[in-house]
């Protein structure tokens, strides 16, 4: 049975859950499960929420897997549930404690470490971009949530606008401006990322514009 | 411009705008989900799964008692016996002479006895069936037992907050009425229905937030804590 489960396509996987078979909606949601939690780390920004807003969502997955209508991919309405659960969860908190980001937003960058250090790399570097990072998640997770949401499935995960835009269930436009509006306020928030305003000690940055002259532009040659 | 107007397009040069795309890229999250997470999820499936009818095309009724009908059956049966009491009452006293006081005696006499004939009745038609097969404690009566907490098992969080909110059902305002984290929560916690609770056997309270649009946040504080140790969201009832 899961050696058949496992080559089912995930609309199969979750048409068998909806008839009864109690090992499909597992093995769906283990094809996922990373990518998913990808999603739902970034969006709540530390570990313990993001399981909780995980485990919202693959809830609401099993319950509503009969309401699926197949005009998305499962995938895409896996993540449109998990990403709702993540951004009620951010809704709920704020409504029942009406308290501005937590103090400890560094600390929580570093939580669900991107780092492993394996010894094969070079400390300095390691550093250097784990705190690259860190800052990038701290900027991020001072966004609102819903352009926190748009940029971590664009910009992070990849997926084309109009699969964000049936994920997050709202127009191609309105995820473009989310993104727009959440680049512009990181771009001021991580302008000393620039590796130009960094690295004074690199040099000067090669210029490979022509170099421009003061002659007049030659005009067509004298008549006679 | 408002935070709702839509940007057509981006307002940084494209450099910029691709370089904070390159930072996003870069701080993508590539690690597999932790392992502890994956057990989490893999026992709230299980309970999932074994908390569903077996068979979805045609579900079998399940044995769950509806505590919620029960309460309504109970509050009508309480209404006509209320009526009947009344129509005695008034029955009586049109057939006896003049005797005033001894005419609402006996009426409220009636009245007090009713309600044991119904919750008897109740209890018969639903066949002894409780919540406490699923390991929560409840009161012989509608409602849990104040004085006896709900127990909430971590490995079954999820079936027995739901377990506990359909048996509050309309009774949770009688709940809040009566108990608010006193003796157990040492800081205020928001607003929420709360109701005493063990938590594998540690004293806990379950706090059941205000529905928001479709979707209701339980929380569970252990005794003491600051913090909520467990939390789920549920389809608002």
């Amino acid at each position: 049975m899961n050696d058949q489960l496992s080559v089912s396509s995930d609309a199969d996987l979750l048409r068998a859950h909806v008839e009864g078979d109690p090992d499909a909606f597992g093995e769906l949601f283990a094809r996922h499960r990373d990518r998913l939690w990808a999603v739902a780390l970034r969006t709540m920004g530390n570990r313990e929420d993001a399981a909780d807003g995980l485990q919202d969502g693959m809830i609401a997955a099993f319950r509503r897997a009969g309401s699926f209508r197949g005009e998305a991919a499962v995938t895409t309405w896996l993540h449109r549930i998990v990403v709702n659960a993540c951004l009620d969860r951010i809704r709920a908190a704020k409504v029942r404690r009406a308290e501005p980001l937590p103090d400890d937003l560094e600390d929580r960058g570093g939580r669900g470490s991107l780092v492993t250090q394996d010894g094969t790399h070079d400390p300095g570097d390691l550093s250097v971009a784990a705190e690259r990072r860190r800052r990038v998640l701290s900027a991020l997770e001072s966004l609102p949530p819903a352009q926190r949401a748009a940029l971590v499935l664009v910009d992070m995960e990849g997926y084309p606008v109009h699969e964000v835009a049936a994920m997050l269930g709202c127009a191609e436009g309105t995820v473009k401006s989310r993104c727009f509006r959440g680049r512009a306020r990181l771009h001021e928030l991580l302008s000393d990322l620039d590796p130009t305003a960094v690295t004074p000690d690199d040099g000067n940055q090669a210029d490979d514009r022509p170099v421009p002259t003061d002659d007049q532009p030659r005009g067509p040659p004298p008549a006679g | 411009m408002s935070p709702d107007d839509e940007l057509r397009e981006s307002p940084l040069p494209p450099a910029d705008d691709e370089r904070i795309r390159r930072l996003l890229a870069e701080a993508r999250h590539t690690e597999p989900i932790p392992a502890e997470i994956v057990a989490r999820l893999d026992g709230v499936l299980a309970d999932l799964v074994a908390d569903r009818p077996a068979a979805l095309p045609a579900p079998p009724p399940t044995p769950v008692v509806d505590l919620a009908a029960r309460r309504r059956r109970t509050a009508a049966q309480l209404l006509v016996a209320a009526a009947a009491v009344i129509v005695a009452g008034v029955g009586i006293s049109q057939v006896l002479p003049q005797g005033g006081q001894g005419d609402a005696d006996g009426g409220s006499a009636m009245s007090a006895q009713e309600p044991e004939a119904a919750d008897g009745g109740g209890a018969a038609d639903e066949g002894g069936g409780s919540g406490s097969e699923d390991g929560l404690t409840s009161a012989p009566g509608d409602s849990p037992n104040l004085a006896s907490p709900v127990k909430i098992r971590s490995h079954r969080f999820g079936a027995d907050v739901r377990r506990l909110r359909a048996e509050l059902g309309d009774s949770s305002k009688d709940v809040q009425k009566f108990y608010d984290g006193q003796g157990c929560l040492t800081v205020d916690v928001g607003a929420g229905e709360f109701v005493p609770a063990e938590y594998d056997g540690a004293p806990a309270v379950v706090v059941l937030r205000v529905p928001s649009g479709d979707v209701q946040v339980v929380d569970l504080y252990l005794c003491g804590d600051t913090q909520a140790r467990r939390s789920i969201t549920l389809t608002a009832p």
